[in-house]
């Protein structure tokens, strides 16, 4: 356990030093991050306005909140896994990885602490920015907050597993534009970053609470912003099996695809 | 006309070695056509409460979902795949293999890399907006045509050389290619939304810092009512500038390039 500890910190340090090192770089892929929250808050803001206050549900102040609390949430459980992954595997630098005295997925996630330690206060001080722009009022109870946290950091794990998981199909595909592009599509929509899942058609939002994509993004803010105030206990269950199921995909994929590992170079 | 011979044997090598991800270019293919479902979902959902949105129907909106597919795909056939290789070429010093050719440099850093297959971006927009006006009985006339093509035209170019202008600034800072993926992302985000629709500083960074606006919005407009002659004046007058604008950077950023190679 100690042994682990002393690697997380190592790696979370590397990266975040890493990190500073190419502030300008960092500082830009941030502006984006900061920015599609804010198109869609502003978006839907304006149909609220037009519709009288509230739209499916949701008044005026509940999309605002909504999509502030989307930006933090998204970057807390964001991964580049898919990206990098690939990389690694082409280039043969994976080599590197299966030579620690650890399952490589330590070092990944490691490293993924280390850019939101970085990350994290710049989207955080984006987000109390915009809170005062749009005067949003934020009405959540001590006994939401007690809830979300447990349930943000569950999704960061399942999101981080999922991704991985998925970029483990770098071993068998050469070119993963494809697969990146289709998987980014998939959870932009049903994460419920375009559309918060509440206003989704009746079929389509039981559709969503068995989908993976609504326990990355959307479903720690609904325990904080629930429409019609019940929140949404539900989803735990949903979310509890899912981590299941992906920890025990992972390791059966992983073992079998990394045998197809071949390094190339140095 | 050695350009166009260049331009030529430059489509049949990128082909021949895109040609080789079949799988990949059909999953692409997949992800495109759900990208329209979602979208017409989305815009179904926000018009189940409103009837326009700053005077945007649903249709309207529709019909900008499918030129945000075209332009996109107009800009990835050529300027993003070339132009977002240069800082790493401007780096390594295989710049010096562009200098080398007896081609414009810029003509050829800008059209190095062709991804022929993102026409099928172009195709699936355009029999997207022939789905939506067939559905929805719309009519338009000639000039509305003329009028949207002239439009993406010039919006096609205004990217392209605002594209070229950020990433000559290789030639000066030493790694910019995050800016080249960045931009590319605003278009997505902003894209497919009407630009009117974004308030002050917004509309500002999206009509003259990251040019969505003139790209998306105006041949939409264009297309669907008719554009006003001065909005026309304006925009060529941008085009122009851009044009100009962007020759006098990479002429002054190819001045300051020093090989870093061999």
């Amino acid at each position: 356990m100690r042994r682990y500890l002393k690697m997380y910190r190592a790696y979370a340090k590397q990266y975040y030093l890493g990190q500073l090192q190419y502030k300008f770089a960092t500082y830009s892929w941030l502006v984006g991050k900061i920015l599609e929250p804010l198109i869609y808050l502003i978006l839907w803001r304006e149909i609220a306005v037009q519709n009288h206050g509230q739209v499916n549900g949701m008044t005026t102040n509940d999309v605002i909140a909504y999509y502030i609390i989307l930006m933090v949430v998204n970057q807390f459980t964001f991964t580049d896994l898919i990206w990098k992954f690939s990389a690694y595997v082409n280039s043969g630098e994976f080599s590197s990885n299966l030579l620690l005295p650890a399952h490589p997925i330590h070092k990944d996630i490691a490293e993924n602490i280390g850019y939101k330690l970085f990350s994290l206060p710049v989207i955080l001080a984006a987000a109390i920015i915009t809170s005062f722009y749009f005067h949003v009022a934020y009405d959540f109870t001590f006994s939401q907050i007690l809830l979300f946290i447990p349930v943000l950091m569950a999704a960061f794990l399942f999101r981080f597993l999922f991704e991985w998981t998925i970029s483990l199909s770098s071993f068998w595909f050469i070119n993963m534009k494809g697969i990146s592009s289709l998987y980014y599509i998939l959870i932009l929509f049903f994460s419920g970053r375009v559309v918060p899942l509440s206003m989704f058609p009746e079929q389509l939002q039981t559709l969503v609470e068995y989908l993976p994509f609504r326990y990355m993004v959307s479903y720690p803010i609904e325990i904080l912003v629930s429409p019609g105030s019940t929140i949404p206990m539900g989803g735990v269950v949903n979310m509890a099996v899912w981590i299941i199921i992906i920890v025990f995909i992972l390791n059966l994929f992983y073992k079998t695809s990394v045998k197809r590992f071949m390094g190339e170079g140095i | 006309m050695d350009l166009i011979k260049v331009l030529k044997s430059i489509v049949g090598i990128n082909l021949l070695n895109e040609l080789q991800y079949k799988g990949d270019f059909f999953i692409q293919f997949i992800s495109v056509l759900l990208d329209f479902v979602l979208a017409i979902l989305t815009v179904d959902i926000m018009f189940s409460q409103i009837s326009a949105l700053n005077q945007w129907n649903k249709v309207d909106i529709l019909v900008l979902v499918g030129m945000y597919r075209i332009f996109v795909g107009i800009i990835n056939v050529f300027t993003i795949p070339s132009l977002s290789a240069l800082p790493g070429s401007v780096i390594s010093g295989d710049f010096d293999y562009v200098l080398l050719t007896p081609v414009d440099s810029q003509f050829f850093t800008s059209m190095k890399e062709v991804r022929a297959w993102k026409l099928s971006d172009v195709i699936l927009g355009l029999i997207f907006i022939i789905y939506i006006y067939a559905t929805n009985e719309l009519s338009f006339s000639l000039s509305n045509l003329i009028g949207a093509l002239l439009m993406l035209i010039c919006g096609g170019i205004i990217v392209a050389c605002f594209y070229s202008i950020i990433a000559s600034l290789s030639f000066w800072f030493n790694d910019v290619s995050n800016l080249l993926i960045i931009i590319p992302q605003c278009f997505e985000w902003a894209g497919k939304w009407p630009v009117t629709i974004f308030p002050g500083f917004l509309r500002i960074l999206f009509t003259f810092l990251i040019p969505v606006g003139v790209a998306i919005t105006l041949p939409t407009q264009a297309l669907l009512n008719s554009i006003n002659s001065s909005d026309v004046a304006l925009t060529v007058g941008f085009c122009l500038l851009l044009i100009l604008l962007s020759r006098i950077i990479w002429k002054m950023g190819v001045k300051r390039y020093s090989g870093a190679s061999s």
